[in-house]
């Protein structure tokens, strides 16, 4: 860490994110203020030096030697990113400042899950990446949904879902390079107020595959949705306390599907029920 | 062998669990392995009365009463082996370990009665960093994407191919002879 704080920092900030307290450094000014688009929703500064991880970000453009153009990024003493790739370089600490909090974060249980609102309920697509849930989501929010996240279903200890509302990050190539798709560009909005969760739709993308869900019981529920939470190994016995609250209110279904708009309208229509 | 069957007392393991209590259902985490078992209603009844004092036909007795129906041992014995096999009994029983119970036949025989046969369901839970950023399969993560079957990843960088990863740079390596 000493070599590390050694390179010469020209700012920090420290911030604290669903109780987790964070900071970032950077050689420059223009690093540190472009830092903050990338940290999770809900974000407030804060004036304490004591952080749990420290992100150390050297802008390669600062640099006037011509040998080294690489951005650096560190997570406390492990160097993350060297790469000529600013926009690499920004979406590695994205993801691993967001991985973090949900693994750390003190109130409140991770899922990975997409989510929308509907009607005053919550719809919750668990799942790891490349089960379709991002797309699933757009599609829903293109119906009329309300969105409320494409990466982490944020659940409270009344087994409510809160929003965790940044562009969607939808897949556009074979090397799993994202794009990002503010929610506005697919016509919808983001949720504000945490919402009951009605409906659990475990699911997994299968080409030409027909929809035909079956119900799990409560406690099959919690099992699949402690299979996709961040801090099942961390923390199990708070995580199946939330899990058990917020599956015992909800329909759990699960089964294959094939392209995301062929259920949006089941779907939807069923919350109308 | 009936001898020791008879003498069988199943007693639950206690330490490293996690045990929450649904309605119908019982989740058991286990902190040693990370497993979390989801037991329906007739495991959880069985789990629950392995406590080193009741023999298995006191067990079965129990259930009877409990679900209202019918039961013979087998039922028991079923649940006993899925629990011995989740390492959610306290110590290795060898008349356990050796009991061998058809749950086909089972199923046959208590369909009329509509009896829920024992099923305990496990998952291996997973660490924070699985499915947070994952690849297909045979890619490897990289940074904000993903290496292609094959190349490495370096800092965040996926090398060439043949490249190796030497003080965090992509290098060709040769090996001289």
């Amino acid at each position: 860490m000493e070599k590390i704080d050694r390179l010469g920092w020209a700012a920090g900030l420290s911030f604290i994110s669903y109780g987790v307290r964070l900071g970032v450094r950077a050689n420059t000014l223009e690093a540190l203020r472009m830092l903050p688009n990338y940290f999770p929703p809900g974000w407030k500064p804060t004036d304490s030096p004591i952080v749990e991880r420290l992100y150390s970000f050297i802008l390669s453009d600062a640099i006037k030697r011509p040998v080294r153009r690489f951005n650096l990024l560190y997570g406390n003493i492990d160097r993350l990113a060297r790469t000529a790739n600013l926009d690499d370089a920004l979406e590695t600490f994205e993801s691993d400042l967001h991985l973090y909090v949900a693994e750390m974060a003190r109130r409140r249980v991770f899922v990975h899950a997409g989510v929308v609102g509907w009607k005053g309920q919550a719809i919750l697509v668990p799942g790891r990446s490349y089960s379709g849930k991002t797309r699933l989501v757009a599609e829903l929010v293109r119906a009329g949904a309300i969105f409320y996240s494409d990466e982490y279903a944020v659940l409270d200890g009344r087994g409510r879902v809160h929003p965790y509302t940044r562009a969607l990050q939808i897949r556009e190539d074979e090397n799993g390079k994202q794009k990002k798709y503010p929610v506005d560009e697919l016509g919808g909005q983001a949720g504000v107020k945490p919402l009951p969760v009605k409906l659990i739709m475990v699911s997994k993308y299968k080409r030409g595959a027909k929809w035909r869900p079956r119900a799990l019981s409560t406690g099959q529920g919690v099992l699949e949705l402690l299979n996709n939470t961040v801090s099942a190994r961390r923390q199990p016995e708070t995580a199946m306390a939330v899990l058990q609250e917020t599956a015992k209110r909800a329909v759990v279904l699960k089964g294959l599907r094939g392209e995301a708009r062929e259920i949006t309208e089941p779907l939807l229509a069923y919350l109308d029920q | 062998m009936r001898e020791t069957i008879e003498r069988v007392l199943p007693m639950v393991r206690r330490d490293q669990l996690v045990v929450q209590e649904l309605a119908d259902e019982t989740l058991v985490y286990d902190l040693e392995r990370h497993k979390a078992h989801c037991l329906n209603e007739t495991s959880a009844l069985v789990w629950k009365h392995c406590d080193g004092k009741t023999t298995v036909a006191e067990i079965t007795g129990l259930l009877e009463r409990k679900l209202a129906t019918p039961i013979e041992e087998d039922v028991v014995w079923l649940a006993l082996t899925q629990l011995r096999r989740f390492r959610l009994l306290e110590e290795e029983s060898v008349a356990i370990a050796a009991m061998s119970v058809s749950r086909r036949e089972l199923v046959r025989k208590y369909l009329p009665a509509a009896l829920a046969l024992p099923v305990i369901l496990s998952i291996a839970a997973p660490t924070a960093a699985q499915g947070a950023s994952g690849c297909p399969q045979g890619q490897v993560r990289c940074g904000a994407g993903c290496c292609p079957a094959g190349r490495l990843c370096c800092a965040g960088v996926c090398c060439a191919a043949g490249e190796s990863c030497v003080g965090g740079v992509c290098r060709t390596v040769q090996i001289l002879d």
